[in-house]
């Protein structure tokens, strides 16, 4: 779970998704960029990537089916990032990669999730 | 968590103390993935202290003001300051007490019934994207002088 991410942060979390599925093939990610403005561009990014990918917001219309190993998921969707960490086998904080500060390290921690 | 925590220092330091991977740059980020995710019950472990941590010390989010500000890439003039040291100390006046009492367990933690809505990390969670919290910032750097010290703010 890569969440509150922000821009150049998807970009590096990409990059290291091949390597990390090549120890770890069973994984998904679900990735949450902090500004829903910029959800178009980090989806635009995704289809770049060439990697399996779908976005939350789609689900609604669609029936329901498991992830797929691989998979990146774009949280586009609001209020639900708290939540979704629940559901992590590891976190990643964003904000944290730039020079933004870094966002609320407790929002895994509440929930036992290692960041 | 990345190299550039300026943010919730009281919470970061104290998670990197109960092991929380700290990554020197974005090309340690995937064999720190990697490792974590390589033993889960070391990982396990880890989230658990996190959790202990997390819930053992929530008065840590009572700085988050002064943290903010004073990371705040936007610097504030002398009447900015001071009047953001006269809200600080408003709010310490009024949320002082009764976090005083709950760490001394004086104050019975009760659940509410009915919902909450706070904007800022008034509480674990944040204020999440809902469409006044994502706009407020904005609206009040538009009519006020005061830089926000909002996480946007911090960003920009």
């Amino acid at each position: 779970m890569a969440g509150s991410t922000l821009e150049d942060e998807e970009e590096s979390l990409l990059d290291a998704w091949p390597s990390i599925l090549d120890a770890h093939p069973q994984l998904a990610m679900l990735l949450a960029p902090r500004h829903p403005e910029r959800f178009g561009a980090v989806a635009a990014l995704l289809a770049e990537s060439g990697l399996p990918w779908s976005r939350r917001s789609k689900w609604q219309s669609m029936p329901p089916k498991p992830l797929v190993p691989g998979e990146i998921v774009l949280l586009d969707t609001i209020g639900e990032l708290a939540s979704v960490y629940s559901l992590a086998a590891a976190a990643f904080v964003g904000g944290s990669l730039v020079l933004a500060g870094g966002h609320n390290p407790l929002e895994p921690a509440q929930f036992g999730v290692p960041s | 968590m990345g190299p550039n925590y300026a943010n919730f220092r009281a919470i970061t330091v104290d998670l990197l103390t109960h092991s929380a991977i700290h990554i020197a740059g974005k090309e340690e980020l995937a064999t720190a993935l990697i490792e974590l995710l390589r033993d889960t019950s070391a990982a396990s472990a880890m989230g658990e202290r996190q959790e202990r941590s997390s819930t053992s010390r929530p008065e840590q989010q009572s700085g988050a003001w002064p943290q903010s500000w004073s990371c705040s890439p936007r610097r504030a003039g002398p009447n900015e300051t001071a009047l953001a040291g006269f809200i600080h100390a408003a709010l310490c006046s009024r949320i002082g007490p009764p976090q005083f009492e709950a760490r001394r367990g004086w104050e019975p933690v009760r659940r509410l019934r009915f919902p909450v809505v706070s904007i800022g990390n008034l509480s674990t969670g944040g204020a999440e994207k809902r469409r006044w919290p994502l706009r407020s910032p904005g609206l009040s750097r538009s009519v006020a002088c005061l830089p926000m010290c909002s996480r946007e703010a911090t960003a920009a």
